[in-house]
């Protein structure tokens, strides 16, 4: 079963805490630790609907997001949750300790 | 030249002085110092996006290319990506000029948001910021 875009904004939305940013022509999601804005991504202007996203496009989704498809694909199925994704981000050095804890919450 | 786009009117220039670009990207601009390499036709391709090429996204910004760059165009499932170096960026297509004509206005998107932001973006967010810097810049 493949990955659908509503799918997408789920987990970065719902299980990772994104917050989805309004206005201009693209879709943003940026996710922000005491308003200082740690990560973000963009989704496609072509994007329409709840179209389906291939493995392709899927990573370099995961590329935007500092993490390997392999742990995007696990949190779009639920196999890992948000703590898993913010100690890739931690362990990258994209945010501190503190942003992990805070995040982790 | 403007090419129309169904959310936005969308225009791309380029030098006087530069020669016209190859048939991939005819769409995007006729006297524009952008060129494909290789053979156009054959996937992937890159795209040779030339200093002073300017970019003008009506209501977003205008950006001029202050250093080369390479736009990379594949073909996936239902139509093409452009992806380059410079940004993590992406856009899709149906056609590869599509692609092409997304991705450069994404850069112009990219290159205002960072702008807007700037003050409360993180280390590694300015760093990222900072790259496209040394390729674009908002006119």
């Amino acid at each position: 079963m493949g990955t659908s875009i509503n799918d997408l904004r789920r987990v970065l939305a719902v299980v990772l805490g994104f917050e989805l940013e309004g206005g201009g022509d693209h879709v943003r999601y940026v996710l922000r630790v005491n308003g200082i804005i740690v990560a973000r991504t963009k989704f496609s202007r072509s994007w329409r609907g709840n179209q389906q996203i291939d493995d392709s496009i899927l990573s370099l989704q995961a590329k935007q997001m500092h993490c390997s498809v392999k742990m995007l694909k696990s949190l779009l199925q639920g196999r890992l949750g948000k703590e898993d994704y913010f100690r890739v981000l931690l362990d990258g050095g994209f945010i501190s300790q503190d942003d992990f804890d805070f995040l982790s919450r | 030249m403007a090419v129309h786009y169904p959310q936005q009117d969308y225009v791309a220039r380029g030098s006087q002085t530069t020669s016209v670009p190859g048939d991939l990207i005819s769409a995007v601009s006729v006297h524009g110092s952008v060129r494909s390499v290789g053979q156009a036709r054959m996937f992937p391709s890159s795209i040779h996006v030339e200093r002073d090429f300017v970019v003008d996204v009506p209501n977003v910004g205008v950006v001029r290319v202050l250093n080369s760059f390479y736009i990379r165009v594949q073909r996936v499932e239902g139509g093409f990506v452009a992806v380059s170096g410079i940004s993590d960026v992406y856009e899709l297509g149906e056609t590869a000029s599509q692609a092409v004509v997304n991705y450069l206005f994404s850069l112009v998107d990219e290159l205002v948001w960072f702008r807007e932001h700037k003050e409360s973006l993180s280390s590694s967010m300015l760093r990222d910021c900072t790259k496209l810097q040394f390729y674009l810049s908002l006119v």
